[in-house]
């Protein structure tokens, strides 16, 4: 492609810039909005990266994917104009009003919380802003940002969301986010999340008998509430609680503290994974047919990255796990756990 | 002495309960000494990988069952996955789960006690085995398929057969479990109609039972 226009230098960052203010795109798509040839995107490109103005998503031998460091979606999803307006600007919203009702701007935290019940308690347009689960539970599409939400145009709530928003202002002023959070989880389909923060989070707090029993218990009943939709992330989180049973059962005590550490070590690694997963499961939904190319390139780079980090640290513990004598672990002794295991024995001959 | 090892001795070790064969194999392992435990890559590279598979379908199928009770087992996806057998301990593990008095510890107490077997096994593959004998590929399928025709079995038939071809180049005995039909009557009988096999596979190894030792 031939520029058709001179355009300066400094007409093809700004357009450049202009182009990736709504989300990420590739060099090839920038450069057909603009009217430029790949070469000179590419040199812009490289330039404002370094300046730290742009952000390589995806570095593929095949595809380049950029964005602004000044785009507020999670992993700047590819989410459309509207989902992004609407939903940064419930949040200024949401922040402006608290900051009128109390003289301070809550933790981002506290805000996504507010904003996803404030949604879900909602009529009309609202309604229409995605919630998705992520590390901390439900949020919104976007992060809060005071900077750059100063450009947004608070969204236009109605008398009845204002009255419920004070309500909300009023419960949680002066609480910390996690009562907001165990507010959140409490509700259907959150019990992944209510499991690893009314025991995982404080079971690992530090190591004791009554800890570790506590976090091996919370552990098998993660393995019930695992979400079964999240299948990528699955064989993972399997092969870490199968490590996590041998580890934390090991007669020796000095041995059991340490595979107590390294089971809190790579937990927060696979809850980053697992909750990474559902991130993108539920973001799909709200990507458009033409930008779901584009979605899953930044969805499989990141995932990928993850997963593939994670697998190497699961697979050495898991070789260090099959090597220790089964004569250095506990097991257990009681009838019904014989019972379980004679079913073993019967389905043992049978190939 | 070379003790050539059925999957099912492993089993048995690794389940760890009070059965004969199971307080047998675990005996038999801790007086090891310098015998040497022969396993055939047909068990640890297919068959076993595939029990353990199944297993863990079991006990996800259990799982999907502890949150959503009335879900019919026919329409779990992995459910298909599942032989005859498998269906039947699967039953079993619902039988259990219904009479156990607090559901949810029954399946947490399920998933322990199966990843502490899966445990038992690994370690029984990385650290206890001395050798991995007949490659898959090289299964002699003429000695396989007559072993069939008494076994009735393929993967009774896989396992026998490699452990027969391997006697012919170092002497051992076969270690199984109750296998009725693994016997010297049946082996003699398959070769007496088969003298091209008798005398292709003329050292026929001695098979030991697990609760005969």
């Amino acid at each position: 492609m031939v520029d058709k226009v001179k355009k300066t230098p400094d007409e093809i960052r700004a357009e450049i810039l202009n182009q990736l203010k709504n989300g990420p795109k590739t060099i090839a798509e920038i450069g057909e909005a603009i009217n430029s040839n790949w070469l000179t995107i590419e040199k812009f490109l490289k330039e404002l990266k370094e300046e730290g103005i742009v952000f390589e998503v995806v570095s593929s031998p095949k595809m380049k994917i950029y964005r602004s460091t000044e785009d507020l979606a999670y992993y700047s999803l590819p989410f459309s104009d509207e989902i992004r307006n609407n939903s940064s600007s419930l949040l200024y919203a949401i922040a402006e009003k608290w900051k009128k009702e109390t003289g301070v701007i809550p933790s981002r935290t506290m805000l996504q919380k507010v904003a996803v019940e404030l949604i879900e308690q909602s009529e009309g347009k609202i309604k229409e802003i995605p919630i998705l689960r992520f590390h901390y539970g439900q949020t919104l599409a976007v992060r809060y940002d005071e900077s750059s939400s100063i450009h947004c145009k608070p969204f236009n709530l109605n008398e009845s969301q204002i009255t419920f928003l004070k309500s909300l202002i009023k419960k949680y002023h002066g609480k910390f986010c996690k009562d907001a959070k165990s507010a959140q989880y409490k509700k259907p389909g959150m019990e992944l999340y209510k499991e690893k923060e009314d025991n995982l989070v404080k079971g690992f707090s530090c190591f004791s008998q009554e800890n570790k029993e506590k976090i091996e218990k919370s552990l098998l009943k993660l393995s019930i509430f695992y979400p079964i939709e999240l299948k990528n992330s699955f064989p993972l989180f399997d092969k870490f609680i199968y490590c996590s049973t041998s580890l934390l059962n090991l007669k020796d005590p000095e041995a059991k503290k340490e595979g107590f550490s390294k089971i809190r070590e790579l937990f927060s690694l696979v809850w980053d994974a697992i909750t990474s997963e559902y991130f993108f499961y539920d973001a799909e939904k709200h990507i458009l047919p033409e930008k779901k190319e584009l979605f899953y390139l930044i969805r499989d780079s990141i995932l990928n990255l993850k997963f593939a980090s994670l697998n190497s640290l699961i697979s050495d513990l898991e070789s260090e796990v099959n090597s220790i004598n089964p004569d250095e672990i506990e097991s257990l002794s009681d009838k019904e756990s014989l019972e379980i295991r004679q079913l073993f024995v019967e389905g043992a001959g049978e190939g | 002495m070379n003790w050539f090892l059925d999957m099912c001795i492993i089993i048995f070790y690794a389940s760890n309960t009070k059965d004969i064969k199971s307080v047998k194999s675990i005996e038999f392992v801790k007086n090891k000494k310098d015998n040497r435990f022969l396993v055939c890559f047909y068990i640890t590279k297919e068959n076993m990988p595939k029990w353990i598979k199944r297993q863990n379908v079991i006990l996800k199928i259990v799982g999907i069952k502890v949150l959503n009770p009335s879900i019919e087992l026919e329409k779990i996806e992995e459910y298909q996955e599942l032989f005859p057998q498998d269906i039947i301990i699967l039953k079993k593990r619902l039988a259990q789960y219904s009479s156990s008095e607090n559901k949810q510890e029954y399946y947490q107490k399920l998933r322990k006690n199966h990843n502490l077997l899966i445990q038992r096994i690994n370690y029984f593959l990385s650290k206890l085995i001395d050798k991995e004998v007949v490659p898959i590929k090289e299964i002699k399928f003429e000695l396989k398929s007559a072993l069939f025709t008494f076994l009735e079995n393929h993967s009774d038939a896989m396992t026998l057969a490699s452990g027969i071809q391997y006697a012919q180049e170092e002497e051992l005995k076969i270690l199984t479990g109750d296998k009725h039909d693994w016997n010297k009557n049946n082996l003699e009988w398959t070769f007496s109609s088969r003298p091209d096999l008798a005398k292709k596979f003329a050292k026929i190894p001695e098979i030991v039972c697990i609760q005969n030792i």
